[in-house]
């Protein structure tokens, strides 16, 4: 029964991955950067959203919808101040560019909100109920229902509506899509806006379990990282996949062998995948045929 | 005329030398100390960065592990400082080269990312191994450096000692840059599918830059051990690297004197917002940002224009020249 807990526990920080690998993933699919300043949006999603339970105690849902919106507006801003200058210079530049960001964004948040993490409200009682004997925590269950179905309805902007096509067309060719008369600075501006709502909504929900702290956003957007590049960066549903993949993984090896190098197993992984796998495990089916087999009997 | 050229950067090594040296502050040493560790540190930073444009975010953990290495030689087994410093460094090199493997598959970003986790490897090795490395506590009582019988203790020869160290492994980068391997890798910074059409063996050079950057900031991380002689695995987080690669992005990438100027500017940047406490990173980060997106060539780059506008001062110009051969 421990084994299915452990599992459980996984699957809730894998959704929190997930949310935020998405973030990642989808910047890097529109515009081939990547933006480490992200999990610092998640920090400071989870103080917003704070803020926001502060002046609007008694309706929480409020608070969930301003929290994020706040974080996507604050990411749109950010997006046109610094990284578009950047839009043409080397991949790396943007990177070192995006961590110098993320470093001040996390002291901002030091010299507003002060060094100490701060607790979170829970949105639903904490009370476990057992279910065939596994005991799971309904704030837990929350989270990961709401995260799983904001992913679905998220692939299927993406697959069903026209600025999702456009989105599309935007990470396959910028100069073509341009070509067709998508705007595409407005969508890389949709594309950021988007991924600091997921990112504020991650904060929000990361909060109860690791308090909200200015030091939370850069280790937790490592982690996601990781589990993006883990999925396959650049693809949606591998990056949901790798965000579950890797809560699991952590939270059944800090279970079965030590908690001490819970860090070190996923940075571990992340080495691993990149050496025999870099486009990440999602393409080991296409090595093996799995999905081209279906093709073919079509 | 070429004689004077020649001489001149004699001149100003003795000028700065004897200037330094004999400053009658302890304190003012003790800074130009640190500038010179860091100095082979960001040395060390700028040979991938700079000259290969392989961006590393774990140099920390090189220099955790040198510093590490030579902390248990001297203080477990007896090694003299002198000798365990340079295994210490030579260590540090074998390991970057191992850590550098991946870079026969992956590039850029990725393998920026492998760098940065092996870094947290180590980090975590340090914090957890109780045997080995003291944990949390980390090793104190590291013995002065010393070289047959004198001790190096007092900050004043200390800085002599390094100072030395600065230069003959300055001069060795210098040979390094401008041979013929130094210019390959320049090439494979640029293209490197140009670089591997005309013959030039990318992944074999770039495993040797690992290697000689591994050298370098195991030999500053093993100064900077016997110099503090207290080590502990909080002082070499990620907030290390961001900060080495602060010095090599100011001062100037692929230049050699701009990662000096770099490591000059820091620490005492470091030292000045020290009542600052935590918020200095907000310095460096604003720093970081605002260097990269509007002036990309860094300090020497700037100077290189600002000597654009004074054409007459020969000096500065015949160096910046220099520079943009490199």
């Amino acid at each position: 029964m421990i084994f299915f807990e452990q599992i459980i526990s996984g699957l809730v920080t894998g959704s929190i991955y997930s949310l935020l690998g998405l973030g990642f993933t989808m910047i890097y699919a529109c515009t081939k950067r990547i933006n480490f300043a992200h999990g610092e949006l998640m920090a400071l999603g989870g103080f917003v959203g704070l803020v926001f339970i502060e002046i609007f105690p008694s309706c929480l849902f409020l608070s969930f919808v301003l929290g994020p919106l706040t974080i996507g507006l604050i990411a749109i801003i950010i997006e046109r101040l610094f990284l578009r200058r950047l839009q043409e210079a080397q991949p790396l530049k943007i990177v070192i560019a995006t961590i110098g960001l993320s470093v001040v964004l996390s002291v901002a948040m030091q010299i507003i909100w002060g060094p100490y993490p701060k607790s979170y409200p829970n949105f639903i009682s904490e009370k476990p109920f057992s279910f065939i004997g596994v005991k799971i925590i309904p704030q837990n269950l929350f989270i990961f229902l709401i995260s799983i179905s904001l992913m679905i309805v998220l692939q299927c902007f993406f697959l069903y509506t026209k600025k999702g096509r456009a989105l599309r067309a935007l990470s396959q060719d910028r100069y073509a899509a341009r070509l067709m008369g998508i705007k595409v600075g407005q969508n890389i501006s949709l594309i950021y806006c988007i991924s600091g709502i997921l990112a504020g909504i991650a904060g929000m929900f990361m909060a109860p379990i690791y308090f909200v702290s200015s030091s939370i956003g850069t280790f937790l957007g490592l982690k996601a990282f990781i589990a993006a590049v883990i999925g396959g960066l650049g693809s949606v549903p591998g990056t949901i996949a790798g965000g579950f993949f890797l809560g699991i993984v952590e939270n059944l090896s800090s279970g079965f062998i030590s908690s001490k190098y819970k860090s070190g197993i996923s940075m571990l992984f992340l080495v691993l995948v990149l050496l025999f796998s870099p486009k990440g495990l999602l393409s080991i089916f296409h090595k093996v045929n799995l999905l081209k087999w279906r093709k073919s009997k079509k | 005329m070429k004689s004077i050229k020649h001489i001149f950067p004699l001149f100003i090594l003795i000028l700065t030398l004897s200037i330094i040296g004999f400053i009658p502050n302890i304190y003012y040493l003790h800074l130009f100390n640190l500038i010179l560790i860091y100095s082979i540190f960001s040395l060390g930073l700028n040979i991938l960065t700079g000259y290969t444009g392989i961006t590393s975010f774990g140099h920390a953990g090189f220099f955790a592990l040198g510093a590490y290495a030579t902390a248990i030689l001297s203080t477990r087994y007896g090694v003299p400082p002198i000798l365990s410093i340079f295994f210490a460094s030579f260590f540090t090199g074998i390991a970057g080269f191992i850590i550098g493997l991946p870079v026969i598959r992956i590039s850029g970003i990725y393998l920026a990312m492998v760098t940065l986790g092996s870094a947290e490897f180590i980090r975590l090795l340090a914090l957890n191994w109780d045997s080995l490395t003291g944990g949390p506590v980390g090793i104190s009582n590291i013995p002065a450096l010393s070289i047959f019988g004198c001790y190096f203790k007092s900050e004043r020869s200390l800085f002599f000692f390094l100072y030395v160290i600065l230069i003959i492994s300055t001069f060795i980068f210098v040979r390094i840059t401008n041979s013929r391997f130094g210019k390959s890798l320049i090439a494979i910074k640029d293209d490197e599918q140009a670089a591997e059409s005309i013959g030039i063996p990318c992944a074999k050079n770039k495993l040797i830059s690992f290697f000689i950057s591994g050298l370098y900031s195991g030999l500053s991380g093993a100064l900077y051990a016997h110099f503090d002689r207290f080590i502990h695995p909080a002082s070499f987080t990620f907030s290390l690297s961001v900060l080495v690669l602060c010095m090599v992005i100011l001062g100037g990438m692929g230049t050699v004197f701009g990662s000096i100027l770099g490591a000059i500017l820091i620490v005492i940047l470091l030292e000045y917002l020290q009542p600052l406490g935590d918020y200095r990173l907000f310095v460096y980060g604003m720093l970081l940002v605002i260097m990269i997106s509007y002036f990309p060539q860094g300090l020497i780059g700037i100077l290189k224009e600002v000597s654009g506008h004074f054409r007459k001062n020969k000096f500065i110009k015949y160096y910046l020249r220099k520079n943009e051969n490199i």
